[in-house]
């Protein structure tokens, strides 16, 4: 995992980036991602007539920013490296620049792991917070500055509950990631019992010279599940009673997770929890989205042009955050969910759309982005539906208002025929006609595969006309997909909503 | 390049309606080398041209070593999927060379991870990095299938990039919405696109694709060709779409629909009854089959290539008695009815008593199957006439569906409905066994309880009416609140 095309001088790329790169020891420690070319002048000419062929986008350029440059070709290319270094942060491929909010729980875990580093103690501990919260990326900025200061001397194992799935996995990766590390022989082992023996032989032979381990476990809580959680009780006892130097870091979204532990595994473990917090206030939500969204400042060897073209953009970011239609719809995230992610969702489309006829970002576009991911979707998949089987949800929903919460196939088809029946006698039917059992049975099976309509029962016990059935969707859902549904009837209409004929 | 534009736009004209979406995507997608969102969720309706989209856009602007096609129906394990993949990304292919084996053993998520982080061998020398330096793309499709192999594969895919560091984007394909994926403990969310249905435009604009654009030279029967053009299809295809839109807006269904019915629609012209332009007496000659087609090729219960091979055998048929073949076909294609049944006398009987035990409260059977002298006496007891025949309540027997009775009332209701007294030669027991083995009653207590069985009756009314029909007996007296 080398950096491949590394940068000559420092000079082109912005300071952040360069941190990345210092660090030597590229194999587990630091995430770092082989961000590709983004100094503009090493970029060959093929990838640059590719970026101007890329910005082919015919739309109206809604602000005319100032200009920049006279090339084309060269904004292009600022606009690529704009695009490549937002990207690299909304992916969560690099780290953030700063972790504001989480600058305490950062000095907790940094002076915690520098013990294990600089003195030879042995420690456990538990971050717990939300998803999206900056668990992970806490851990990887604590090893990234632990690997400035210490270089090699220390080794670090990661592990992660959703892929090891069971211990004997766990004891696998653990042997793989160590023997790479500091070049011991492949063994391979047979048994469960034999790697776990060596493996605990290696650790606990040495005294508080030997090279500190950090382990750290991603989703933590599923390492809990396993059977006697012999892996979650062996790296503990480790930590507790031996003289090697490890340290055990959990990582888990779960508050209750020490009710997961054993109580022999919960007495060996040191009780450390840190608990992580989305950002607490709408600025200091906005001030991170910010710092996300903005291009670092550039250092006094860039070229001219790609300076205005920086400050620009970041000028062009302020207004955005000005903008009341962007704002609202951070404002919307952050009072549902406070997540991030949420809003890193939102910005890939606007970000990866910028080109040299768009160089900077627009408020439209992350509504319109906004809009898309927070669409209902049942109710989206409604708008396709064909009619007769939009009539035989409405039906349903009638069944649900008289309080039958499951029927099945035979009741939702007479419901359907009294409809008909009421519509042809009002003289309402318009084109409708009334179709027969096994056509609507054909349309109700069609919504059965969306899984809008879920049996009760797993197992069939009676022909499928009279399973019990479900409807997954609630009442307010289906007024709206009737209502947005086009071209529906005024009958169907005027029934689906709630209105008496 | 041009190129990039170039290929949009061919892919814009050989999708209709989907300009916005391959818009998106191709922006989402890049440059190969470019950071890429993790993983993509893209659901709509089916046949909504998804699955062929994408692959569409992925060959066309990409090596096909870059991305992997994997249909969740088909690689159902996790093994198949993760060496499928890999096969892909490395273009191998198992063959007689290599006795069929994969590329890499793997076996589970665990193995692949090992895969991404330290690349593939292909022989001693070259090792493959997968997705250090251009973004490798993994779709997967029928993707709901991935909640059933197990609960940590589908959070393990949507953050792959970043647990393996590699670039490497999921892409997941999907009739059903994303609140059906999500996982108790949560995951990382996928971007969500969707594909809308087509428009009436788009998909007739979509039909007419399958007719060749030259149109098409029709021989009409000794009076030499005629050439049916575009419009000519255009117009066809808005009638059928006229027809079924309603019940029916799946593409590849009215596709097929179109297809079957167009030999019959221009089999007039070909007879010399019609000219091309007349299209409301084509129209007209053509109603039956259309109605025959809502019914029996919809539900498919003819299969194409027997309503093709009768409507061959059709246009084979002389002019001159050109409308009896026609009926004939169309009665021939009627009375294919699904489930002709030729059961024994008593057996059907039995049948019908099995029907009446089970959609009739067992206390109304006094009523129903008891001879004239019980009558009397309930009479004298009075009024006793609890819930009157009520009918057309919502929670009628007939909507509810059948209930499991035991073996010795359908026994005592079959007694009573034979007229005759039967000969001691007839083996009930066999018969209720045949009728169990064919399915058409159900035993609802085990096997093993040998005493007390009880069963259900599993045929509709349409069926136990041409039963009951046939053995002329009038099934709708007996039955308590019917419509």
């Amino acid at each position: 995992m080398t950096v491949l095309g590394k940068r000559k001088a420092e000079d082109a790329s912005p300071p952040r980036l360069a941190s990345d790169d210092q660090s030597e020891d590229l194999e587990t420690v630091v995430h770092d991602f082989t961000i590709l070319e983004t100094n503009p002048f090493l970029v060959s000419d093929s990838e640059s007539d590719r970026a101007s062929g890329v910005a082919d986008q015919p739309e109206n350029v809604v602000s005319t920013p100032p200009p920049v440059t006279e090339h084309d070709s060269s904004l292009a290319t600022y606009v690529q490296e704009a695009k490549n270094s937002i990207l690299d942060r909304i992916s969560e491929r690099s780290l953030p620049t700063d972790l504001s909010n989480l600058s305490e729980q950062y000095d907790k875990l940094l002076h915690l792991l520098e013990q294990t580093v600089k003195v030879g103690e042995s420690n456990s501990c538990l971050l717990i917070g939300n998803r999206g919260s900056g668990k992970s990326v806490l851990v990887r900025k604590v090893i990234q500055s632990l690997r400035k200061e210490h270089k090699d001397n220390f080794l670090t194992v990661e592990l992660n509950g959703l892929i090891q799935t069971d211990d004997r996995s766990a004891l696998r990766e653990i042997t793989r990631q160590l023997t790479r590390e500091s070049q011991m022989d492949d063994r391979s082992f047979t048994s469960f019992a034999e790697s776990l023996a060596f493996l605990l032989s290696l650790l606990k032979s040495g005294s508080k010279s030997t090279t500190p381990v950090i382990f750290i476990l991603d989703e933590f809580d599923l390492f809990a599940q396993h059977t006697k959680q012999a892996l979650l009780y062996n790296l503990f006892d480790i930590a507790q009673s031996s003289q090697n130097p490890i340290a055990v870091v959990g990582l888990t979204c779960r508050m209750d997770t020490m009710e997961l532990l054993e109580k022999r595994v919960k007495s060996r473990f040191s009780h450390r929890q840190i608990y992580l917090y989305p950002p607490s206030t709408f600025g200091d939500f906005s001030s991170a989205t910010k710092s996300v969204l903005s291009l670092p400042m550039p250092d006094s060897t860039t070229d001219e042009n790609h300076t205005t073209y920086i400050h620009n953009f970041n000028e062009a970011l302020e207004a955005l955050f000005q903008d009341p239609l962007f704002l609202a719809v951070i404002r919307r995230i952050f009072d549902l969910t406070k997540d991030l992610r949420m809003v890193f969702k939102i910005c890939f489309q606007p970000v990866s759309s910028l080109s040299a006829q768009k160089p900077f970002l627009t408020a439209t576009q992350f509504y319109d982005s906004g809009i898309m991911q927070r669409a209902d979707s049942k109710t989206e998949l409604l708008k396709g539906v064909s009619l007769l089987e939009l009539i035989l949800i409405v039906s349903m929903g009638k069944l649900l208002d008289r309080e039958t919460a499951t029927f099945n196939f035979q009741m939702v088809y007479d419901e359907y025929k009294d409809f008909m029946n009421m519509t042809q006698a009002s003289g309402h039917s318009f084109g409708m006609k009334l179709y027969k059992r096994a056509v609507a049975l054909k349309a109700f099976e069609h919504l059965q595969s969306f899984e809008l309509v879920c049996p009760v029962e797993s197992v069939a016990k009676c022909p499928k006309e009279y399973r019990m059935m479900k409807i997954m969707l609630e009442h307010s859902q289906i007024s709206n997909a009737v209502a947005k549904y086009r071209d529906c009837p005024t009958a169907v209409k005027k029934w689906g909503i709630g209105n008496p004929l | 390049m041009n190129d990039m534009a170039d290929s949009s736009a061919e892919l814009k004209r050989r999708f209709p309606g989907r300009s916005d979406q391959i818009d998106t995507l191709l922006s989402l997608m890049g440059r190969p080398a470019d950071p890429t969102v993790p993983s993509i969720l893209i659901y709509g309706h089916s046949s909504s041209g998804k699955t062929s989209l994408v692959r569409d856009l992925l060959s066309t602007t990409i090596a096909r070593k870059q991305w992997a096609y994997i249909n969740c129906i088909e690689r159902h394990t996790p093994r198949m999927m993760f060496e499928h993949a890999v096969n892909e990304w490395c273009s191998w292919s198992p063959s007689w060379e290599n006795q069929f084996t994969s590329i890499a053993r793997i076996d589970n998520l665990n193995d692949f991870l090992c895969v991404l982080k330290e690349g593939v061998s292909l022989n001693q020398h070259a090792t493959e990095m997968i997705g250090d330096k251009e973004t490798r793309y993994l779709v997967l499709d029928r993707a709901e299938r991935l909640r059933d192999m197990g609960t940590t594969i589908l959070p393990a895919l949507l953050r792959l990039s970043e647990i393996s560091q590699r670039n490497i984007c999921v892409i997941l394909l999907s009739t059903i919405v994303y609140e059906k994926f999500r996982t108790k403990s949560g995951s990382y969310e996928p971007l969500v696109i969707r594909f809308p249905e087509y428009s009436k435009e788009d998909t007739l604009q979509i039909l007419r694709r399958d007719f060749s654009e030259d149109g098409m030279e029709l021989q009409i029967e000794d009076k030499g060709t005629v050439h049916l053009n575009d419009d000519f299809f255009r117009s066809f295809s808005e009638v059928i779409y006229s027809i079924f839109f309603q019940n029916c807006k799946d593409l590849n269904e009215l596709r097929h629909l179109v297809a079957l019915l167009f030999p019959l629609f221009i089999n007039p012209i070909r007879d010399g009854r019609a000219k091309p332009h007349e299209t409301a007496k084509l129209f007209k000659l053509a109603q039956p089959y259309f109605a025959e087609a809502t019914d029996k090729l919809y539900l498919r219960e003819i299969s194409s290539s027997e309503w093709a091979k009768r409507t061959s055998e059709m246009a084979d048929a002389k002019t001159t008695a050109s409308h009896t073949v026609d009926a004939s076909v169309i009665a021939a294609i009627r009375t294919n009815a699904k489930g002709d049944f030729d059961l024994p006398y008593y057996t059907k009987f039995l049948l019908i008593a099995s029907y009446l035990a089970s959609y009739n409260p067992p206390r109304f059977d006094v009523r129903y199957f008891a001879k004239v002298a019980d009558e009397k006496k309930k009479r004298k007891r009075g009024i006793h006439k609890s819930a009157s025949d009520k009918s057309g309540g919502k929670m009628r027997q007939q909507l509810l569906g059948p209930k499991a009775f035991p073996v010795e009332r359908m026994l005592a209701i079959f007694y009573s409905i034979i007229d005759d007294k039967l000969d001691d030669a007839i083996d009930i027991p066999i018969q209720i066994t045949s009728l169990t083995t064919l399915r058409l009653l159900l035993r609802t207590t085990n096997m093993d309880k040998l005493d007390g069985a009880k069963y259900k009756c599993n045929v509709s009314f349409d069926f136990i009416r041409g039963v009951a029909r046939s053995v002329r007996f009038e099934i709708d007296k007996y039955l308590f609140d019917f419509i």
